[in-house]
């Protein structure tokens, strides 16, 4: 038996990408060229929604080979013949490993795999691995996409993988059903089904590994698996991950209220300080530097604009903006160490966007 | 993330518009993202009294999202850097912090186009190979 291992869904950000956009990109990208209006009518913009919503019913057969065919060559027609489901992330990546030998028959594959089988421990391929990091962080609207986790855990089929993919998965079924006698779509029934049932799948020459949906998943705005006073994770088995903005918390700081009791001397000397710096922001910033105490570098004089200050933490000295929101609530945001004035710091925070266009601004509420 | 904003053509017959940590910047135009790549923003649902839909322009995990209403708004985020947008606004609108207590007053947001950016705490490292704790 051949060994090698094939990532089911190698390539499903390149189809997506040709699936969907080809047309939304070229509309959009030249509203941005500044060719014309943003988007020329409404019409047209509607349109490109629709399209980007997997509304469309635009398919040609090429659009549809483009999809099938590097689905179709390098699961089916290498053969696998059976599907084996995981109800927690452990097995699933200890037997999706077990397919990978040494004798490498897909370069391109074996490495890919390599990548995301191997480092599946770490936290950036297991965020791949569960799917949504990357494409939730290209999309704002955390809002709609938790709405897509409630439909997932209603257990309705809906998508495998990358969201990239998506709206080609919400196609699906219009595509199985317009071409029900297309070779590929009658050999891949059975592999369709189970990959738009499940959370993520990865194909070795044993077995398509299929991992179960979470019951559910949590995350922040910047698409971190997040949770302040809860699991992040569930799997389906009923295991946890336990994380506050992406980083993983160790027993004993999991809630909120365990996290509170802590003193502010041992908060501060958590390791990494990637760990720590989230806890202290659950924490308080203002608490913490309260406690501990703090030099001020460069205060404007003005409460909302605020002031840059820096406070000695273990490990070295860590500078702040500190401020007034609009509703009158102290604000301390960490800012970067060379950063001397006020004006500095609102810029850093902004994007670059230069001070004097965010204090003139209508006013701060 | 990507983000430099100093050079934006900043349209100055219009002032920014801040509210909490989301900020909204006045420009003529958006041809300093040329050849950035966008992606559509999906809207909420039809405001089914006034037809007005809402555009999230900042998302709160405990849903105080900050909200622009308006009947004419198109919008696109840079695939890259989901915390800047590009918004035309085609009718006034308003922007809204949907929260009952601590709530950023509304600001009304005059037509034209306008980057919305939000604030990011840069100081802190999130990348890092770790271990996933499981119970």
């Amino acid at each position: 038996m051949p060994t090698g291992i094939l990532p089911v869904m190698t390539n499903r950000s390149d189809i997506a990408q040709r699936l969907i956009s080809r047309e939304m990109r070229q509309l959009l990208a030249t509203s941005i060229r500044g060719q014309g209006e943003p988007f020329p009518t409404r019409l047209e913009y509607m349109r490109a929604e629709r399209i980007a919503l997997g509304e469309g019913t635009d398919l040609d057969a090429d659009a549809l080979f483009e999809i099938w065919d590097p689905l179709y060559r390098r699961t089916w027609q290498k053969s696998c013949p059976g599907i084996v489901f995981h109800d927690g992330f452990e097995t699933f990546i200890e037997d999706a490993r077990a397919g990978v030998g040494s004798a490498a028959i897909d370069e391109d594959a074996d490495s890919q795999i390599d990548t995301s089988i191997s480092g599946g421990t770490h936290l950036e391929n297991l965020s791949a691995l569960l799917s949504p990091r990357q494409p939730m962080k290209r999309n704002p609207s955390i809002g709609y996409l938790n709405s897509l986790f409630g439909d997932v855990r209603r257990g309705d089929p809906l998508f495998v993988g990358s969201l990239n993919m998506y709206p080609a998965i919400a196609r699906l079924p219009h595509i199985i059903e317009h071409n029900a006698n297309d070779r590929y779509i009658k050999a891949s029934r059975q592999w369709l089904r189970a990959i738009t049932s499940v959370w993520e799948a990865v194909a070795n020459y044993n077995a398509l590994h299929v991992l179960r949906r979470p019951r559910f998943v949590h995350i922040d705005p910047n698409c971190q698996l997040h949770n302040d006073d809860g699991p992040a994770l569930e799997f389906a088995n009923g295991r946890h991950v336990w994380m506050l903005h992406g980083q993983p918390l160790p027993h004993g700081m999991r809630t909120k209220a365990e996290r509170h009791a802590l003193p502010v001397s041992e908060i501060v000397t958590l390791q990494p300080f990637e760990l720590r710096d989230v806890v202290c922001a659950d924490y308080g910033w203002a608490r913490i530097a309260d406690t501990l105490g703090m030099v001020i570098i460069d205060d404007s004089g003005d409460p909302g604009w605020g002031a840059v200050v820096e406070v000695w933490m273990p490990g070295g000295p860590k500078r702040f903006l500190d401020a007034e929101c609009g509703t009158g609530r102290r604000v301390m945001m960490p800012i970067d160490d060379g950063i001397d004035t006020v004006n500095e710091a609102q810029e850093a925070l902004h994007g670059g966007v230069p001070f004097w266009m965010l204090r003139t601004a209508v006013r701060r509420t | 993330m990507n983000r430099n904003l100093k050079d934006l053509a900043f349209d100055f017959s219009r002032r920014s518009i801040l509210q909490g940590d989301v900020a909204l910047i006045p420009v003529e135009n958006f041809d300093a993202f040329e050849g950035r790549r966008v992606e559509p923003v999906l809207f909420r649902a039809a405001m089914p009294d006034d037809g007005r839909r809402d555009l999230i322009v900042a998302h709160s995990e405990t849903g105080h999202n900050h909200v622009l209403r308006s009947e004419n708004v198109e919008a696109v985020v840079i695939a890259d850097d989901p915390s800047t947008l590009l918004i035309e606004v085609h009718k006034e609108g308003q922007l809204d912090h949907l929260r009952e207590y601590d709530q950023h007053e509304s600001q009304l947001v005059p037509a034209g186009r306008w980057v919305v950016q939000r604030q990011v705490d840069t100081a802190t490292t999130t990348e890092q190979e770790v271990r996933v704790w499981t119970d």
